[in-house]
């Protein structure tokens, strides 16, 4: 199963009542030391150090093993790649405060609640995915932690 | 510098994975992610609800299924296993040379039997006159 397959498949409640569409998947990465440090790393730093490019402030980490925690739900799919609705970025008005109002009701679902995982293959189906949720899943807060960039 | 094994970073894999730059550890560009390839614990297949990893990052021809629709087959999609990636920043950095990677054979093959029989097809117009 790829991570594509889950991306905008339908997803159901336990009683088969839809919820919405799957709008990210969310992956927990082992962030590993680097006492190391890798043959880029230092080279990075001295540019950063040199001239700050933008992407000097942005988050860059050795990482090990990545882990599925769970699954993005929101009400409606489109637009949700920008991501407003889990993050705290205010600017440039009105962009998030409009985006987030569209996609508010976005929920996490732990992939431990994930019950199955279906393709539609039946006659008539359109063959879309259908991601349906165990009994008694929860709903958790779709924010990421302010310190991921 | 902090020491900070053992924590874990949270990514969403739309926002912060998919469509970045892969990069191989001479930041020579290898190809974008165009999707992560998940495996359940033994690197079998994923179950709903049971344990699952990202297994590789799938780069490739995705271009044509974009703009037509359909999808490439698992098989037809070149892997670079998740082991092989040391950073997640704004790109996807990896920690073998792009030379040693499978996903890049096409690349490889155009240079070596085309590009390197035409007169002058040798200089590495890097590496100075």
């Amino acid at each position: 199963m790829n991570v594509g397959d889950l991306l905008d498949a339908r997803v159901l409640g336990p009683d088969g009542a839809p919820l919405g569409v799957v709008v990210d998947v969310r992956l927990s990465l082992e962030v590993v030391d680097e006492a190391e440090g890798g043959p880029g790393a230092g080279e990075d730093r001295e540019e950063a150090e040199h001239d700050a490019p933008l992407s000097a402030q942005a988050r860059r980490d050795a990482v090990g093993g990545a882990r599925l925690v769970g699954l993005l739900v929101g009400p409606r799919g489109a637009g949700s790649f920008h991501g407003y609705e889990r993050t705290g970025i205010r600017s440039p008005w009105p962009i998030p405060q409009l985006v987030r109002r569209r996609h508010r009701g976005t929920f996490l679902v732990r992939w431990e609640d994930v019950a199955a995982v279906e393709t539609g293959t039946a006659v008539g189906d359109d063959g879309a995915r259908r991601v349906r949720l165990a009994r008694g899943y929860t709903q958790l807060p779709a924010e990421l932690p302010s310190a991921s960039g | 510098m902090t020491d900070r094994r053992g924590e874990r970073r949270l990514v969403d894999a739309r926002l912060h994975l998919l469509s970045r730059q892969v990069l191989d550890p001479d930041g020579e560009p290898v190809g974008a992610v165009d999707d992560l390839a998940l495996a359940g614990p033994d690197g079998g297949e994923v179950e709903a609800g049971r344990e699952a990893h990202v297994d590789a990052i799938l780069v490739g021809p995705v271009l044509a299924t974009r703009l037509f629709g359909g999808r490439v087959p698992d098989s037809r999609l070149p892997r670079i296993a998740w082991d092989d990636v040391g950073h997640v920043g704004t790109a996807v950095e990896l920690t073998v040379p792009s030379d040693r990677l499978d996903a890049v054979w096409v690349e490889r093959w155009v240079r070596d039997r085309l590009i390197a029989r035409i007169p002058g097809g040798r200089h590495d117009p890097e590496a100075g006159a």
